[in-house]
């Protein structure tokens, strides 16, 4: 039933990607709000695709890659849409859309009961942890589609790309509200990013006994910290913008991704199988 | 009641004659008394503007005729031989005359197409006609009929979007890097007139300020104070660099007046805030190896022609979409009056009908002494009846070739034969325009198909 549910709902991400994406390339009354409705829909019944799994659970559905995935993918479709209407980038929902659908699809062909944590590792800082977590990433991640807009942008200008109208890519947000936006995004996501830094440590000593441990995925998430800690010092210290942020914000993404999916999906360390039965 | 538009615009005919013909009709309330007293011109309606002169006219008789009149009081008002004049002019009878107002309302008649300004002139025109009254009902249909469709263009199409001009093209690419040019600050480097205009441009959108460089600082203050600014010698350029956010430049300078070393020590001192050049100087005077530099974006004449020719080209493009909601409009427009050339007819019929029905119904009930009001009832309803039932495929008929054909011979034939007295439109006074007036507009049957 959750599966289909969620296999429901990319449908309806994919729907929206596809109507926003064709209502900023030929704009046409109502299309960018068809898109908008459709996300919206999409997001409720991956909401509630989530409730019955806290339901069967019994508590906040964060455990395993299924889990994993699919409150990844809502959190990052809901601050997409906090951008795409209060922050001037539309386009950010039409980016995000298809990324979260692949997301919500790939959730729903993993098992959601073959990771259930044993008795002895549960703790609330289990969900502290991997709820700041996935909420740093998420925020990085809609972080890293800004920047891709702001670097399509600003490529067609340097380049002289001027008059596209029916192309709809001179309908794209000023370099200037797309650099504000991606570093307003990461200076949320940089503490929410150390905050679950620290959270996965307390909870660390609480069931293992050490404060860290440099299990693959860890390595990544420091080296990844380090990075964002690198570019904001950069950004806001040193005056780095631009084209230069936007790379390395793309980047840093990327780094994310590895960490959070590549590793999740292998499965190894502490976060891997010795946390699940 | 007829209709033509007739006249001479920038496709048909030189400046010159143009002119004297704005000239003959600059004093727009007598010539339309003058056209007024042509005989069969009934309404009149002159449209003068730098790129044409146009005369709409409504009357009794041929639209050719009507023609006739408008040749003969160019003649009279201008002074020109109409042998000279008619070459260069065009003429739209009926419906394509009908076609031809909403073409140029909504400006796909022009020189710029998309251009804003004609639907103004046009509405000034109309309104300058009923102060003069000299718009009846039939121009006082057709035209507010035409500010719809201009409307209706302007928004469903792209035909008025994207700048066409140097200087707006230059305030759009502004928009694309910084959120507002409000609240920026501006450095024109060079006086020479194109800056200015582009200044003035950004000032009216609220910038922050105007710092005006020049070689020579009379100039520059000269410029200051006509724009607002304030003036600055060139020596500085380095220190206003750092402060500008947009630099329009327009020296007569032979070589280069900002290069790369310069602007690279720039963008630094500036923490990498983004800088926008535009560069109207031929020679050029921002080094296009200045764009090459992080956060710096530089545009020269050529790109910003560039930028006005393909959004000129993207118009043409639009036009056609244009055109086709013209002919939508032309056809539903001509629908309408059609349908509303029976309404009179129906009223009349009815109405007779009805009232010989009451009367009868009246007689017969003196005769029979009813005193049952059942049965009172029921000799007028049957009297009502009978009229309805035996008007009902008459009715339909006349509705149909009101909706779809041309009614004229059956509302002709159905005035004779049950002699009914049908309020002329020319005739009714202007108050009562709404419920009786008819503006058959029937000459050039299914051509206003156009596109639908």
């Amino acid at each position: 039933m959750e599966p289909l549910v969620l296999r429901i709902a990319a449908l309806f991400y994919l729907l929206g990607a596809g109507r926003a994406l064709l209502g900023a390339l030929r704009p046409k009354e109502g299309r960018a709000r068809t898109g908008f409705v459709a996300v919206g829909l999409a997001m409720t019944l991956h909401l509630g695709a989530l409730t019955l799994r806290a339901v069967e659970l019994g508590s906040f559905p964060v455990v395993g890659i299924h889990d994993g995935l699919s409150g990844f993918g809502l959190l990052a479709c809901a601050l997409a849409l906090a951008v795409a209407t209060r922050g001037g980038v539309p386009q950010v929902l039409s980016f995000t859309a298809p990324m979260v659908a692949v997301l919500v699809l790939l959730a729903s062909f993993f098992d959601p009961h073959s990771s259930t944590i044993q008795p002895h590792l549960r703790s609330a800082w289990l969900y502290v942890h991997i709820g700041l977590a996935l909420l740093g990433d998420a925020t990085f991640a809609i972080a890293g589609v800004v920047s891709i807009v702001y670097l399509v942008q600003e490529g067609r200008l340097k380049r002289k790309q001027l008059a596209t109208p029916t192309t709809g890519l001179h309908n794209l947000p000023s370099l200037e509200v797309l650099d504000r936006v991606g570093l307003r995004l990461i200076q949320w996501g940089f503490p929410l990013m150390t905050l679950g830094l620290l959270s996965g440590s307390l909870y660390g000593r609480e069931v293992w006994g050490s404060y860290w441990t440099w299990d693959p995925r860890n390595t990544v998430s420091a080296l990844v910290w380090l990075l964002y800690a690198l570019m904001l010092h950069a950004r806001i210290m040193v005056g780095w913008r631009g084209r230069k942020a936007a790379i390395l914000t793309v980047l840093g993404v990327i780094a994310l991704l590895v960490a959070f999916i590549g590793l999740g999906l292998a499965g190894v360390g502490t976060h891997g199988k010795d946390y699940v039965s | 009641m007829r209709f033509l538009s007739a006249g001479v615009s920038h496709r048909t005919a030189p400046i010159e004659l143009r002119e004297k013909l704005a000239h003959a009709t600059s004093n727009l309330e007598v010539a339309l008394a003058q056209l007024r007293a042509r005989p069969l011109v009934q309404e009149a309606c002159i449209v003068s503007t730098c790129n044409r002169v146009e005369f709409y006219l409504a009357g009794e008789g041929e639209p050719a005729a009507l023609g006739r009149e408008l040749r003969g009081f160019i003649q009279s008002a201008s002074g020109m031989r109409i042998v000279d004049v008619d070459p260069h002019m065009y003429q739209h009878e009926g419906i394509e005359g009908l076609r031809h107002l909403f073409r140029v309302a909504s400006s796909l008649d022009s020189m710029v197409l998309g251009e804003p300004q004609i639907l103004g002139q046009v509405k000034a025109a109309f309104v300058a006609a009923q102060k003069a009254g000299s718009a009846g009902s039939t121009l006082s249909r057709v035209f507010p009929r035409a500010f719809l469709v201009a409307k209706r263009v302007r928004t469903e199409t792209g035909i008025a979007e994207n700048a066409v001009s140097m200087s707006f093209a230059a305030v759009e690419l502004a928009r694309e890097i910084f959120q507002s040019v409000a609240g920026k600050s501006v450095l024109v480097v060079g006086a020479g007139k194109m800056s200015a205009l582009a200044a003035k441009h950004l000032k009216n959108l609220g910038v922050a300020e105007i710092r005006v460089a020049n070689r020579s600082i009379e100039r520059a203050t000269e410029l200051a104070q006509e724009i607002g600014g304030t003036a600055s010698s060139l020596q500085d350029l380095e220190v206003l660099l750092q402060k500008a956010d947009i630099v329009i430049s327009s020296t007569a300078a032979p070589g280069f007046v900002v290069e790369k070393r310069l602007m690279a020590k720039v963008i630094r001192s500036r923490r990498y805030r983004p800088i926008l050049f535009v560069d109207l100087a031929v020679p050029r005077d921002i080094d296009p190896k200045v764009g090459e530099l992080e956060q710096v974006f530089v545009y020269d004449v050529d790109d910003l022609q560039g930028v006005v020719e393909q959004n000129r080209s993207t118009r043409t493009k639009e036009a056609a979409d244009a055109e086709r909601i013209v002919g939508e409009e032309l056809t539903s427009f001509v629908r309408w009056t059609r349908s509303q050339q029976v309404v009179p007819v129906i009223k009349a019929l009815r109405g007779k009908a009805i009232s010989l029905a009451e009367a009868e119904a009246e007689r017969t009930l003196g005769l029979l002494k009813v005193s049952d009001p059942k049965v009172e009832q029921s000799i007028r309803r049957m009297a009502e009846g009978v009229v309805n039932k035996l008007l009902h495929p008459v009715l339909t008929t006349l509705k149909a070739e009101g909706a779809e054909g041309d009614p004229a011979h059956i509302v002709e034939l159905l005035r004779v034969l049950f002699e009914l007295e049908i309020p002329s439109s020319e005739e009714a006074p202007p108050a009562k325009e709404e419920q009786d007036n008819v503006v058959p507009i029937d000459r050039d049957r299914g051509q206003g198909q156009g596109g639908t």
